[in-house]
């Protein structure tokens, strides 16, 4: 017993909150790589100009981000209940979560993408290159460290998103804190729960932050 | 052969800009062709026309006789490749080694690992970086970024190489080396060179023609020899003077101004094989004349040599006819000066 709540209790949550944030994160960033550099390429005087397309994916982008995250969970309810068959649970919260994760990466690794120097885009076009190719061997490579950092402000912002999660059953550390912390007056293991967060952003910064590090000099 | 036709381009935006004002202008293969111009007179977007980056708004470029603007999806992409490029930044991808940078457009073409090999090895021969092969952009300095860049367009084997700005980056001795491996690629693999640049010591260097571009224009055009010999249009003469100074200062003109007996202040230009003809010294003793020297300088063009010398004649009258005459003779360019 840890604060009045037993050892395994806590190792589920931890465990919780780890699947919610890391499989969130795969299916957000798979999702939002794709549509970051959709939004470079179609954007005015980019290699793949789409004035209609940029447009209507941003407009979207921007909505979706509109709503704020604990209304996007009940609001996306019924699309979780048809995707995953029911509405509460670690794996039904993971569904608001990709919702609210993709669009804030898509963001981000537009952003990344942006930063590329514009002559080496007018350097592989002068050699030939497809837009696939542009993508692969250019854009990608240059902006890899910077995509890098990206993804790990993003996986910041989903771990504190997993915290409210438990709203819907999701679980977690944030639920624990919740439901038996605030709820039960219970101020010793709010703090514990609060600390373990601190651990956990701290670790995924400087992971995020060396991986970056490493790209951008040591390897070749 | 590349030819343009009348080329003009606009940009749209608050106020149209018109980068290209009608340039007709034919680089034969082979040459070294300098466009020189300040900057914002359009150098950049006649340079990316060639390689159809910039598409003209009316008008054409011809390059063998097919107008590039008809190439588009992949023959336009096959048609880039032919055609080699490098930059004032150089844009070599600082994630990819030496090596791999070199290797890329033979990537995108998909090129076997044992050939790339060795046409990459056999580049970086030639450009002088074998040492490098693994060095990343960071680690080098610039000159060896322009050699690897250099490496990278010529990969193809292009039959035509742009230049855009590729020296203006790099210190005067850097500027040189690279300037002698550019002769190379011309004289070695017959790579017509298009450079642009804003430095005339580069075109006097290596170019065998040069075109000056103002607002959008060609003012002036020809080899290299006719354009600095004899340079027509004032921002021609003002190109030249960067590297053939042959303006007098303000106190000599004043002094000269004032002088009482009758005098002739002339500009004498000697090329080639006079240069080294002592012509002055015969013109004094055979004419009543004196001929002091105010000012000389002397170039190196194309191999040949190109002086000038600004002097004062003094003397009678019908004496300083005939000496001037004379000079005429003895194959001397003569420009009156007005003091």
């Amino acid at each position: 017993m840890i604060f009045g709540v037993s050892y395994a209790r806590i190792v589920l949550c931890v465990w919780q909150t780890l699947y919610m944030l890391g499989i969130g994160l795969i299916i957000g960033a798979a999702a939002g790589l794709p549509l970051g550099i959709l939004l470079v390429i179609t954007r005015k005087n980019g290699i793949m100009e789409n004035r209609l397309i940029h447009a209507v994916l941003s407009i979207i982008i921007n909505i979706v981000r509109s709503v704020p995250f604990i209304i996007l969970l009940v609001y996306v309810m019924p699309v979780t209940k048809v995707i995953v068959g029911t509405r509460v649970g670690s794996t039904a919260a993971i569904v608001p979560l990709v919702f609210f994760i993709t669009p804030f990466l898509s963001r981000l690794f537009e952003s990344s993408l942006l930063d590329i120097d514009g002559g080496i885009i007018e350097a592989a076009q002068s050699m030939g290159a497809t837009v696939g190719q542009t993508i692969i061997h250019f854009m990608l490579p240059e902006a890899r460290s910077s995509l890098v950092l990206a993804l790990t402000t993003g996986a910041v912002s989903l771990l504190g998103a997993t915290a409210m999660a438990g709203a819907v059953g999701g679980g977690g550390v944030g639920d624990l804190a919740l439901t038996y912390g605030y709820q039960q007056f219970n101020r010793p293991l709010m703090t514990s729960t609060v600390v373990v967060l601190i651990i956990f952003v701290q670790a995924l910064q400087t992971a995020g932050n060396s991986i970056a590090k490493k790209l951008r000099n040591g390897k070749k | 052969m590349i030819e343009f036709r009348n080329v003009v381009k606009v940009y749209n935006g608050k106020e149209p800009v018109r980068a290209l004002n009608g340039i007709s202008l034919r680089i034969p293969d082979r040459t070294i062709y300098g466009i020189v111009g300040f900057s914002g007179a359009g150098k950049s977007t006649l340079l990316r026309m060639i390689n159809a980056l910039e598409k003209p708004t009316s008008g054409g470029v011809l390059v063998d006789g097919v107008d590039v603007g008809t190439y588009s999806g992949s023959a336009l992409r096959s048609y880039r490749k032919s055609i080699g490029m490098i930059f004032q930044q150089f844009n070599l991808l600082e994630s990819k080694d030496v090596f791999k940078n070199v290797a890329l457009p033979l990537l995108l073409n998909k090129t076997g690992s044992r050939q790339t090999e060795t046409r990459v090895a056999e580049l970086l021969d030639f450009v002088g970086l074998s040492d490098k092969r693994h060095a990343r952009p960071a680690e080098l300095s610039g000159g060896q970024k322009q050699r690897a860049g250099i490496a990278r367009a010529l990969s193809t084997n292009p039959s035509i190489l742009l230049c855009d700005e590729a020296t203006s980056a790099l210190d005067p001795k850097t500027t040189e080396s690279i300037l002698e491996l550019l002769q190379k690629v011309n004289s070695e693999l017959g790579v017509t060179i298009v450079m642009i640049t804003h430095q005339m010591e580069v075109v006097r260097k290596i170019c065998t023609n040069v075109a000056v571009i103002e607002q959008g224009r060609i003012v002036e055009d020809g080899t290299v020899r006719e354009v600095f010999g004899n340079p027509q249009m004032q921002i021609t003469k003002d190109f030249v003077r960067t590297i053939i100074n042959d303006s007098l200062p303000r106190s000599l003109l004043d002094r000269l101004s004032k002088y009482q007996f009758p005098q002739k202040i002339l500009r004498l230009r000697f090329e080639g094989g006079n240069a080294d003809d002592p012509v002055i010294s015969d013109t004094v003793k055979k004419f009543n004349v004196n001929i002091s020297i105010l000012f000389s300088t002397v170039t190196e063009l194309q191999n040949t040599i190109l002086g000038y010398q600004t002097v004062q004649l003094t003397g009678p009258a019908d004496e300083m006819a005939k000496a001037e005459s004379y000079l005429s003779e003895r194959n001397v360019g003569i420009q009156e000066v007005s003091v």
